[in-house]
């Protein structure tokens, strides 16, 4: 069993030194039991009708191949079901034939049956799918699971019930499997029949947006077709004991070219309707194109994978377009979203990872190799990269750190929620900024710790503000959307849990990320109206709202972001934090959450950062309450800069390397180290380089220029690095006039 | 020894047997369907299934959709959609270049909007709802 409860068996027995399945010994005993008996029994005549029967399916899953998206693997179960339906049709008439004995009426009871117990297996499963895999299966996907099924059945009735009595094969059963001449007339096998009748389903599923009247139109057809012509089949029995029937019968089927050629002309029809689906349904993005043969790097059976789950989203997709937004069920839009992101997502685990370039490399003891994990890099229980590739075994020689037990991702506290635009709050600029040093905690009254109850119920803000739904929630607190009363200001109030108000120095940590924001003016920094501790004790930030989101979730669900956004992006970002460097303060947990991206209609894209909750402000460097001496290790593993992870004295510089780690990950994807844990993740800030961005990516813009700018960014040693976040900012805009002048 | 020497021989071995055991089941064509039966119940247990208990109420049942890419996408996008403070909403003004993740989110959206519609979730008016 995998990490994600993955059943694959049903348990294994011991065989030799190694082990065997024991769902792979019942596949071959059923195998076996199956054409055992054939052989015997029936002798050259029944493997002559199963080599018929399976030449069909094998050249109807050649010629669906471009456009099928069901497994082989579910081919082969349909084969199989179909096989069982004849026993079930066998022990559902054989009752019927007692009772009705010799009577005219009989083949109109039992040929109809059997001809809708053959759907029977395609039935349930469209019905099983019914909230995912239904939607992704194409015309030609339908078609095959009919005739697949009817082949099955086929093979277990011919070779039992019908090999036996025929002397000879014609040539037809030659040139066209599943199909034979009797007394001069053409006779369609099941799987012709049953591939018709899911023809017409499989045609009007796909277009089920025409009408409910279509669908059952189309669907009654094919199977009404067939059944039929397979009671024109019985005609000598029933024309002896109906007189009208045989006028009936020799005028619609006439000499059984009817379902033959229709089936044929439904094939032609599916494929075509496939074909249209997968040329015009998806839009025009390179996560939705397969790599060319050149840039590949993935296996062929993950692209092959990739291929299916793209055309399934094809077919999904041409469904999920046809409705408007009421209509549409939830479970179609769902299963669109789920089959795009899993694109995205290989997409961006196709970004294979090269040998780390190390530099500075200390000699370490042999350690545990990382593990290669796959696309479930985003399991939580990994610190990884959002969207990031799995990791690539080191490279020969090279010293991983120890393999300590992983660590749960920490929740991430985004203190952004907030809005953009000038400022209408109306509130005071920090007015509640009373000293918290000196109230001792054992003054105040607090929450119980077993309350229960939601914090919006609890807390007891100021008069003048109202508190409406919670909109995220960080380890350190939560953050509620608001307003001011008087001035209808929208505000975004962040409230620490009430578990951290006991301890003084997470509420001089709350108190000083309003102190640093409060002091800090720049149109890129999120503006703090107020702060205070209400009668209950518990600490609030009051700040603008920001319509829009943070990096981190446009990195994760988009993969990567192109050059000209880029550069917008990190140019108001390194502004920002040049200023609050002039002003004294670093931030120290620089991250794509930490990066706002406020939009209005006139500004899209614009940089708020936010949670200067740990940030330090250097003339406080000798305070003795310092909040965050040296020593102590505080930010984000992914992004933490060499001399951070050491706890050794940061200035500016820590936050070029972080803005450099998060501007790696925005242009190639995936953060520049990963490790399985964050030691191993500190182990490699403070020893290795990460990999060219173009040996991921191979089509960034602009390599000759941004590669170098990064690996500045995340030099090792501090001195290596742009000296300022003014000369980065500097050296972005210089990348967007040469950007700007190639367009 | 042809081949149909061979097949006369393991007729002439076996015939006896099978229909032996044809006969008591009472129609051979039973025994070509149970053992079609028990081929299909061991490739259909290859269909990889994950613990239902490990995943939320709302994800589809579908044996195709409990593969882990799948429920890694769902788990993101979910993930995603919290993180925002105007949800969905929020982010696909921020993914319009995407349309990959544009098309994604869009679509999660329609199916969160749809399922907090069916489901009868509570909804906040700013107006009238919230406490002050």
């Amino acid at each position: 069993m995998s990490a994600e409860g993955q059943v694959n068996s049903w348990g294994t027995v011991p065989f030799g030194t190694s082990r065997l399945q024991v769902r792979h010994i019942v596949l071959w005993l059923g195998v076996a039991l199956w054409l055992v008996p054939t052989l015997v029994v029936t002798g050259i005549q029944g493997i002559a009708w199963f080599a018929f029967n399976l030449a069909f399916v094998l050249i109807l899953t050649i010629i669906a191949t471009p456009f099928r998206s069901i497994t082989i693997q579910k081919i082969g179960t349909l084969f199989f079901a179909g096989g069982l339906t004849m026993g079930l049709t066998v022990l559902a008439c054989l009752p019927l034939m007692k009772i009705l004995g010799a009577s005219p009426l009989r083949p109109f009871i039992t040929v109809p049956l059997e001809e809708i117990f053959k759907l029977l297996p395609l039935l349930f499963l469209l019905w099983r799918g019914r909230k995912f895999s239904s939607f992704t299966l194409g015309a030609t996907d339908i078609v095959l699971m009919g005739a697949i099924t009817g082949a099955g059945f086929a093979f277990v009735e011919d070779a039992y019930a019908h090999a036996a009595n025929h002397a000879t094969l014609n040539n037809l059963s030659v040139w066209l499997p599943s199909s034979e001449l009797i007394n001069g007339r053409i006779v369609s096998g099941h799987a012709i029949w049953t591939g018709l009748a899911a023809a017409t389903i499989g045609l009007g599923w796909l277009f089920r947006h025409l009408g409910k009247i279509f669908l059952l139109v189309t669907c009654c057809l094919g199977l009404v077709i067939s059944t039929t012509d397979h009671l024109a089949l019985n005609y000598n029995q029933t024309q002896g004991a109906l007189p009208w029937g045989a006028s009936f019968f020799n005028l619609i089927s006439v000499s059984g070219w009817l379902p033959l050629v229709l089936f044929l002309l439904c094939l032609a029809a599916s494929l075509g309707a496939d074909f249209f689906v997968q040329l015009r349904s998806l839009p025009s993005a390179k996560e939705f194109k397969l790599p060319a043969r050149k840039g590949r790097k993935d296996s062929l059976e993950s692209l092959w994978d990739s291929v299916l789950d793209l055309r399934r989203l094809a077919y999904a997709h041409f469904r999920y377009k046809h409705y408007d937004d009421n209509s549409c069920p939830a479970s179609l839009s769902l299963t669109v979203a789920l089959l795009a992101k899993r694109l995205i997502n290989r997409a961006v685990a196709a970004l294979d990872e090269p040998e780390l370039i190390v530099s500075n490399k200390p000699s370490q003891a042999e350690a545990s190799e990382s593990q290669a994990t796959s696309e479930q890099s985003g399991s939580p229980l990994t610190i990884r990269g959002p969207g990031e590739a799995p990791s690539m075994p080191r490279a020969a020689g090279q010293a991983a750190p120890p393999n300590f037990g992983k660590l749960s991702r920490s929740p991430q506290f985004n203190s952004a929620n907030a809005a953009n635009g000038p400022d209408l709050s109306g509130a005071t600029q920090v007015t509640g900024m009373g000293p918290i040093a000196g109230r001792p905690t054992g003054d105040r009254p607090f929450i119980m710790p077993f309350d229960q109850r939601p914090l919006i119920d609890i807390i007891d803000l100021p008069e003048q503000y109202e508190i409406f739904e919670q909109v995220s929630e960080g380890g350190m607190g939560v953050i509620f959307r608001g307003r001011h009363k008087r001035t209808e200001a929208r505000l975004a109030i962040k409230v620490m849990h009430p578990h951290l108000s006991t301890n003084d120095l997470h509420l001089r940590r709350f108190e000083q990320e309003a102190r640093t924001a409060s002091t800090l003016h720049h149109p890129n920094i999120v503006v703090v109206h107020d702060f205070g501790i209400t009668p209950k004790s518990i600490a609030y930030l009051v700040m603008e709202w920001l319509d829009g989101s943070n990096l981190d979730p446009v990195i994760r669900i988009g993969g990567t972001i192109s050059l000209a956004r880029f550069l917008h992006i990190f140019i108001q970002a390194t502004s920002a934090l040049a200023h609050a460097h002039r002003k004294g303060v670093i931030h120290r947990d620089i991250k794509p959450s930490n990066l706002i991206l406020a939009t209005t209609p006139e500004r899209p894209d614009f940089v708020k950062v936010v949670d200067f909750g740990i940030a330090k402000v250097l003339s406080e460097e000798d305070d003795a309450m310092n909040l965050t001496r040296t020593g102590d290790i505080l930010g984000s593993p992914l992004y933490m800069s060499p001399e951070q992870c050491m706890g050794n004295k940061m200035d500016a510089r820590s936050d070029i390397y972080s803005l450099g780690c998060v501007m790696y990950q925005a242009l190639v994807g995936i953060t520049p180290l990963k490790g399985e844990n964050a030691v191993q993740l500190i182990f490699r800030h403070v020893h290795d380089m990460p990999p060219r961005p173009s040996s991921i990516k191979a089509d960034i813009e602009l390599p000759e220029l941004m590669e170098p700018l990064l690996f500045k960014c995340l030099q090792k040693d501090p001195a290596k690095r742009f000296s300022t976040m003014d000369e980065l900012e500097a050296e972005l805009r210089r990348v967007q006039d040469i950007l700007k002048s190639m367009v | 020894m042809s081949y149909l020497n061979l097949l006369n021989l393991l007729n002439s071995l076996n015939y006896l047997f099978a229909h032996d055991v044809a006969d008591k089941v009472g129609n051979p064509g039973v025994i070509g369907a149970i053992a079609a039966g028990l081929a299909m119940f061991a490739l259909l247990s290859g269909v990889a299934k994950i613990q239902r208990k490990s995943l939320p109420k709302e994800f589809p049942t579908d044996p195709e959709a409990l593969q882990a890419k799948y429920l890694l996408a769902y788990r993101q996008l979910q993930d995603a959609s919290k993180e925002s403070p105007e949800g969905v909403k929020g982010l696909l003004t921020a993914l319009k270049g995407n349309p990959a993740a544009y098309m994604a989110l869009e679509a999660f959206g329609k199916y969160q909007s749809k399922r907090d519609g069916n489901h009868g979730a509570k909804k906040i008016n700013p107006e009238k709802g919230g406490k002050a």
